[in-house]
């Protein structure tokens, strides 16, 4: 499996806004659903899930997330959540320009978000695109590449180049 | 592969120690209905890194680093598969069980997320 077999082009987002601030600095957890809620809104923007369905998908994501941090470490994360909206395992991929703080595993701050929803009922596309996820990540050159894109075009041409186990 | 110090023994080279023992191995079947999801490999990683002994797993030719969360979840062991947990190193006898249980758990959690 290669991210541009559920990545959807139309839902990259190349510069997540920066977090509404709230008092001195947001907290992590206000970080995280601010980063979730702008994926999700740009999957529904792009013609995937309800209006209706977009903040219980932002909650799933969330729940998940309070179960143990997905920043898998070297600036990469994968909020992800199983919600029955999804009739298929799709997801987006999102940078930020200066970093977030996401509780890490290395305790580094998050530049590459890939966030996934699946069909309850599918956990073996779940596991590939983890595995596709994380295999493409492991490789530092493409993530540098990825991090210098611009547009959510110069994002989708550096996903369908790259080699599958990139 | 786990890339954790053997530290020192004062015995020099590696050649001069005596055999140790052979590593302990373990066939698991994963019946969590996710399979070796995220959370359970990050629970198993964790416990892995607990102890001093070398943690591998196997899924068929694949194997893993059972220290690494990421290279748990690049095994994609899919639900009602069966792997080989080997464990290697002075404290390998108390890892294999804890480990294993960790990979055959149910899990009893909400598998809705």
């Amino acid at each position: 499996m290669r991210l541009c077999n559920f990545i959807v082009r139309d839902a990259i987002i190349p510069a997540l806004a920066a977090p509404p601030p709230r008092g001195d600095a947001p907290t992590v957890p206000a970080v995280k659903e601010a980063v979730v809620r702008q994926m999700v809104q740009a999957l529904h923007a792009a013609g995937h899930f309800r209006a209706a369905d977009v903040d219980e998908i932002v909650g799933a994501v969330m729940r998940r997330e309070q179960l143990g941090t997905t920043g898998i470490g070297r600036h990469i994360a994968i909020p992800h959540s199983r919600h029955p909206a999804a009739d298929r395992l799709i997801g987006t991929l999102a940078l930020s320009r200066d970093g977030l703080p996401f509780d890490s595993l290395d305790g580094e701050p998050v530049y590459v978000f890939v966030l996934l929803v699946s069909p309850q009922d599918r956990p073996g596309d779940h596991l590939r695109a983890l595995e596709a996820v994380v295999r493409t990540m492991r490789n530092d050159d493409f993530v540098r590449q990825l991090r210098a894109c611009q547009t959510a075009d110069d994002i989708w041409a550096l996903l369908e180049g790259a080699a599958p186990g990139w | 592969m786990s890339g954790r110090a053997t530290g020192g023994t004062g015995l020099g080279p590696r050649e001069a120690l005596p055999p140790g023992p052979a590593p302990l191995r373990r066939v698991v079947r994963v019946v969590n209905p996710l399979g070796l999801h995220f959370r359970v490999a990050d629970r198993f990683a964790r416990l892995a890194k607990q102890y001093a002994c070398a943690v591998t797993v196997w899924n068929g030719e694949a194997r893993a680093d059972g220290t690494s969360l990421t290279d748990l979840i690049m095994l994609v062991v899919m639900p009602d598969s069966e792997v080989v947990l080997e464990v290697d190193g002075p404290d390998a006898p108390h890892a294999l069980g804890p480990l294993a249980d960790v990979l055959a758990s149910p899990g009893g959690e909400d598998y809705t997320i």
